[in-house]
């Protein structure tokens, strides 16, 4: 498996406070690894960083090799935790431009995934529900045939129904040539779907395993490790 | 792909200022039609004429400021909106560099202020079809140019209005991005950050091209009524003006361009 990200004492200060502290690690292509940790521990920022919005103060990330730049926002299809889209034009306005941006993006594949949801194309954003709306957005996202998925709490705005037709979306999306990221603090409802567990706290990696080890070593699921790591 | 940012671009501008031109034209075309209609000459008018002709005089004039205001002010929503805001998480991450998002904006806006500037004069045809013949109007305009450009220009006047237009219409809109770019250096207080860049911009920019306009001034005392000195000194000191804009809107472009690229936190 080749190496899709990779960071290497990278960190990121806003005055006094650092949301990311000297992280080293590297994601490996065909891998779903779960980026957990509890508000405020550097996950968004560090999602940030790969996809070019932030700058890190010190360190280096690479995604495939390059600094973030065009080149990486080519092959890296990211989600936002917030409504990120032009709320003015239609559903299927939004299916155009992502045609127009994006060359990866499967545009058959999208509409399957609308119609799947029961969201009807000719539909402003903007009258969309909270809910429908990031539906929409992470059907775009995954519609794309990245090599680098970044999702930031794909699963915390929509209904239960909802979080396991996109953790089944994802998972059918998932092939040998991508790496599929996800920051979310929902872990019993994504357990199922990880290889990989990350465990950031105050923007330091406390923990980078695999789901399996945690699960035979330790005894326990990641959800209970999560709990017993993160405890108040 | 910079094709692309500027059809975009458009659209979202393009949403609220045609309805803005409609209004305009539409404002002027029903003004004439009511003057028309009552023969409304104003003494003597019946009082519902004259309110009819009030309200849509009014709202003529309303959109006439409106068309000059109005799109600067979508220009900068617009950019705001796009590299700001929520929207910054998409935008920003398309596979695009900074340029081309800063020169699309860039294209897209000076698109709407020419369209701006041509609806602003067809608004007026409407008002003056019938009631004056068009070869004076086309006589008039000539008859002025030619006083510009023999008394008022020296040979390369034509050249330096040219560039004139062509920097304003591009620059106007660098000082915009450049003042909300810096606006959000200060995280808490945005749009106030952004109004002050704007302040200070002003007040900078118009002491040191004062200083500068001077430098355009060949001689102490200027004979105004020795047309080609006059001339001469007119095109130097706007020639002079040109060189400082342009090179104070460039410092604001790459200026503007390093704080996305670097310093840009979307929140």
């Amino acid at each position: 498996m080749s190496i899709i990200v990779e960071a290497r004492e990278l960190t990121k200060r806003y005055g006094a406070d650092t949301a990311v502290d000297h992280l080293d690690l590297t994601l490996e292509k065909g891998q779903i690894i779960g980026l957990l940790g509890p508000n405020g521990s550097g996950k968004t920022t560090f999602i940030k960083m790969i996809n070019g919005l932030l700058t890190p103060t010190s360190g280096i990330i690479l995604i495939n090799g390059e600094k973030p730049g065009v080149n990486s926002k080519r092959i890296t299809s990211y989600l936002p935790e917030r409504c990120a889209l032009p709320d003015w034009m239609r559903i299927d306005d939004l299916v155009k431009m992502y045609c127009d941006f994006f060359t990866d993006f499967n545009r058959e594949k999208a509409r399957n995934m609308l119609a799947d949801l029961h969201l009807d194309e000719k539909k402003t954003y903007k009258t969309l529900s909270k809910g429908n709306r990031e539906k929409v957005q992470l059907i775009l996202a995954m519609a794309r045939e990245a090599e680098l998925y970044c999702l930031d709490e794909p699963i915390g705005g929509v209904d239960p129904a909802a979080r396991d037709y996109i953790l089944r979306t994802i998972l059918q999306n998932y092939n040998e040539e991508a790496a599929v990221l996800i920051s979310t603090h929902l872990i019993q409802d994504v357990e199922s779907t990880l290889d990989r567990a990350l465990f950031l706290k105050e923007g330091t990696l406390v923990l980078n395993d695999t789901v399996d080890n945690i699960r035979e070593k330790r005894g326990k699921s990641v959800d209970a490790l999560f709990r017993e790591v993160f405890a108040c | 792909m910079l094709g692309k940012l500027i059809k975009y671009d458009l659209k979202a501008l393009s949403r609220f200022v045609l309805p803005l031109f409609a209004v305009l034209i539409g404002s002027s075309i029903a003004l004439r039609i009511c003057v028309e209609i009552f023969k409304f000459d104003g003494a003597g008018s019946n009082i519902i004429a004259s309110i009819l002709v009030f309200v849509i005089a009014f709202v003529y004039v309303i959109s006439l400021l409106g068309c000059g205001f109005a799109v600067y002010i979508m220009i900068a929503l617009n950019y705001h909106k796009s590299l700001m805001s929520d929207r910054g998480y998409f935008y920003l991450t398309l596979p695009v560099t900074h340029d081309m998002h800063l020169i699309s904006k860039l294209l897209a806006g000076a698109a709407v202020i020419i369209l701006s500037a041509v609806a602003f004069v067809v608004s007026f045809l409407p008002l003056f079809v019938g009631n004056i013949a068009l070869p004076d109007v086309l006589k008039f305009i000539s008859d002025g140019w030619e006083l510009i450009r023999t008394y008022m220009l020296a040979k390369n006047g034509v050249l330096i209005i040219i560039l004139t237009v062509f920097v304003a219409l591009f620059g106007s809109q660098i000082v915009i991005f450049f003042c909300i770019t810096l606006g959000q250096l200060m995280p808490n207080h945005r749009i106030l950050g952004a109004f002050l860049a704007f302040i200070g911009h002003l007040i900078l920019s118009r002491t040191i091209s004062s200083i500068f306009a001077s430098i355009g001034f060949k001689n102490t005392l200027i004979d105004i009524y020795d047309m080609d000195i006059l001339a001469e000194t007119l095109s130097s000191v706007l020639l002079t003006t040109i060189i400082y804009y342009v090179v104070i809107y460039a410092i604001e472009y790459v200026a503007t361009r390093m704080v996305l690229k670097y310093k840009l936190n979307i929140e």
